[in-house]
């Protein structure tokens, strides 16, 4: 039995994806949830549920550390690809800055004096934890280089889940951009479902993101939120998308009352406006129904 | 002076902010685009005209003549971007490659050389007398900080202000390296605030002094400034004509006049201060 | 000669997996003596370049053919390059796969059969 995977994503931020991918994780029903936007993870703290699990991710990168055996030589400064490595002006020894170290391992090799070691990054954190009609997955990361791997173990987590419980859906709250995290999400899906608002910077990102989710071959279709802001804008999504052949399947009207529901906690999919409502159950209906 | 305009949460406003502070100072002023993924400054401030600039990175060249199969680039890539077949023949992935030259300076038998990639392009321009430096990522490409190294070289101008990446991710870092201040835009909702505690998480163990523009203000906001812990500069209220006003490349400055003072206000605090990191 | 199978769990009858750099186990049969050994893939969790990492294992490993569901563009470079014989659309079990390689019913992909990532999907 298949699990089918939707990866939501947008290119521009802000436009609605968290709000947009809970809110299709509560109706589904019987579905796993995963943040994947590792960087800024707002999924737990909206989904209501209960912490089951908690898995550590260990080995999320390295980091180079220099000993007092340094001679401050400058070699590794000048290996450094990623301009990782100062002297320190009172010590004259060198120093690595963490945030920027990727791990590599070049100074370790080059240093005449055997002055550096490698140290294992802190771990992350997956956590699991079970809401009324599925599972949550949401990330804890400590160190920004882990991110793309950690939204990798969330996704074959998500599997095993199904796998073993018979759940068939697999949502995943994408992040912003079109960068490895994106890539992480993206790959696998069934369909990738593009969240876009009516403004220029949406449109001008969306045609990155999609010019990235055809690389990967995958199902595409857009709906577009906060509907009604930009008349002019709107139409040239419209044309866009049907010059590209890609399916709007749904349009959310914009409404000044949805920030403070979502921000009281409560899902787009029970807000108090049919026309809000029918056009969230309406992706749903198209996206289960025509795959 | 370097000023990050950042946010955590996307969406929340930088780009507009970012233009509006840069149209106000106007003089002697350089806007990096450092969201090379979405870049949207080239799309707003960019026009026609414009000088190109090539980003390349350097990725492995075997010869096969001269490998003897020691598997000392295999081992040492951590990116899996090198496999072994036989006939001493080395297979380059330079997808997965992320330039770190190591397998190039370790290998014993010479058999490696490098080659360039390019990865990306920056653009450099001129409008509403303020110099701008937007890096564009070719799509498909995931290695961003070359980019961000190079729009970071050669600056010339005194201001330099930052539009940033939405995130808190290993591009902020890059992006904000030597930065002397930044500003971060909290949008008052749920989300916003959550991805405010995780940028000023970053923020704060990289040492940077900051402070608080609030965006789509509605309602008090009292309580909340308690909460965050930094100073707010300036408090933007949410208007909906504003998502038709600044439609299609209008910023703050553009549909309200009085922008242009608070904005150099809220510069010259910035400087006037003597900000300790938090 | 060796053959690999990639398997959902460690024994001849245990079903295949149709992931190739992510799968869960190696399944390396020897049709001369028979035996087999199975190894508990270390790549599933790999950040990337899994398909690169578990084409290495195997090209090391000496086998002639792998047998799997799908194999992803850059685990099939270095396959196709090691000059290893790639089945793909495997199903049922191990043991059924490795009959129908003796038997010679097995058809050998000619090009990639996944785009990037396929690993990262659905059993």
């Amino acid at each position: 039995m298949k699990v089918k995977q939707i990866t939501v994503l947008s290119g521009k931020g802000g436009t609605g994806k968290t709000t947009i991918a809970c809110s299709l994780a509560r109706i589904l029903e019987q579905c796993v949830l995963i943040d994947a936007d590792a960087d800024c993870p707002d999924v737990a703290g909206y989904m209501t549920g209960t912490k089951v699990a908690s898995v550590p991710v260990k080995g999320m990168g390295l980091s180079a550390r220099i000993t007092d055996e340094c001679i401050g030589c400058g070699i590794c400064i000048e290996s450094c690809q990623f301009k990782a490595i100062y002297v320190d002006r009172e010590s004259h020894k060198a120093h690595i800055i963490d945030y920027l170290c990727r791990g590599c391992e070049l100074c370790s090799f080059v240093c005449p004096v055997d002055a550096v070691y490698i140290v294992s990054s802190p771990t992350g954190e997956i956590n699991i934890s079970l809401t009324q009609k599925g599972a949550v997955i949401s990330p804890v990361i400590t160190q920004a280089q882990g991110s793309a791997k950690i939204i990798t173990i969330m996704k074959i987590i998500g599997q095993e889940i199904c796998f073993k419980t018979g759940l068939q859906y697999i949502v995943i709250d994408g992040p912003p951009g079109i960068g490895c995290n994106v890539i992480a999400a993206l790959t696998g899906a069934d369909v990738s479902l593009i969240i876009i608002e009516p403004t220029v910077s949406a449109l001008f990102d969306l045609k990155r993101v999609l010019s990235l989710i055809e690389h990967f071959k995958i199902s595409v279709c857009v709906c577009i939120n906060k509907s009604g802001i930009n008349q002019p804008i709107e139409q040239e999504i419209e044309t866009f998308c049907t010059e590209t052949g890609t399916p709007i399947i749904a349009r959310i009207p914009f409404n000044e009352k949805i920030i403070d529901f979502v921000d009281q906690g409560n899902y787009l999919s029970d807000f108090p406006d049919k026309r809000i409502t029918t056009a969230v159950f309406e992706i749903i209906s198209r996206i289960t129904g025509s795959k | 002076m370097q000023i990050a305009i950042v946010s955590g949460k996307g969406g929340a406003g930088k780009t507009i902010i970012c233009l509006s502070l840069a149209y106000s100072l106007k003089s002697d002023v350089t806007v990096l685009d450092a969201d090379v993924e979405e870049p949207d400054i080239s799309l707003l401030a960019q026009g026609t005209s414009y000088e190109e600039t090539k980003v390349e990175v350097k990725v492995p060249v075997v010869d096969q003549q001269k490998c003897t199969s020691c598997r000392s680039c295999i081992t040492v890539c951590k990116w899996n971007a090198l496999a072994l077949v036989p006939n001493n023949k080395v297979l380059v992935f330079e997808d997965l490659c992320r330039s770190c030259t190591t397998c190039w300076k370790l290998c014993p038998s010479g058999a490696i050389t490098v080659k360039e990639k390019v990865i990306g392009v920056i653009r450099h321009f001129t409008r509403r007398n303020v110099h701008f430096k937007t890096g564009i990522l070719k799509v498909g490409e995931q290695f961003t900080a070359p980019i961000i190294w190079q729009l970071k070289t050669g600056l010339v101008d005194s201001i330099v202000i930052i539009d940033c990446p939405p995130g808190a991710g290993q591009n902020i870092y890059e992006t904000l390296h030597k930065v002397d201040f930044c500003i971060i835009i909290v949008e008052p909702t749920r989300f916003g605030i959550f991805d405010f505690y995780r940028i000023y998480e970053v923020i704060k163990q990289m040492g940077i002094p900051a402070g608080i523009i609030v965006n789509k203000k509605r309602g008090s906001i009292e309580n909340l400034k308690q909460e965050l812990g930094l100073p707010v500069l300036l408090e933007i209220p949410f208007q909906k004509d504003y998502y038709s006003k600044l439609s299609p490349v209008r910023t703050l400055v553009d549909i309200d006049e009085t922008y242009y003072k608070k904005f150099r206000e809220l510069y010259m605090s910035i400087t006037a201060k003597n900000w300790k990191n938090i | 000669m060796k053959i690999v199978v990639t398997a959902l769990g460690a024994r001849l009858d245990s079903r295949i997996d149709p992931r190739f750099g992510r799968c869960q186990y190696l399944i390396i049969y020897d049709t001369e003596t028979k035996t087999f050994e199975s190894i508990a893939n270390e790549n599933v969790m790999a950040g990337g370049g899994a398909g690169i990492k578990t084409a290495q294992y195997v090209v090391d490993k000496g086998v002639v053919a792998v047998i799997t569901g799908n194999v992803g563009p850059n685990a099939y470079r270095v396959l196709s390059q090691a000059g290893i014989k790639i089945a793909v659309n495997a199903d049922g079990t191990v043991n059924d796969m490795i009959n129908k390689f003796i038997e010679g019913s097995l058809k050998f992909a000619s090009d990639a059969t996944v785009s990037d990532h396929f690993g990262i999907s659905n059993k």
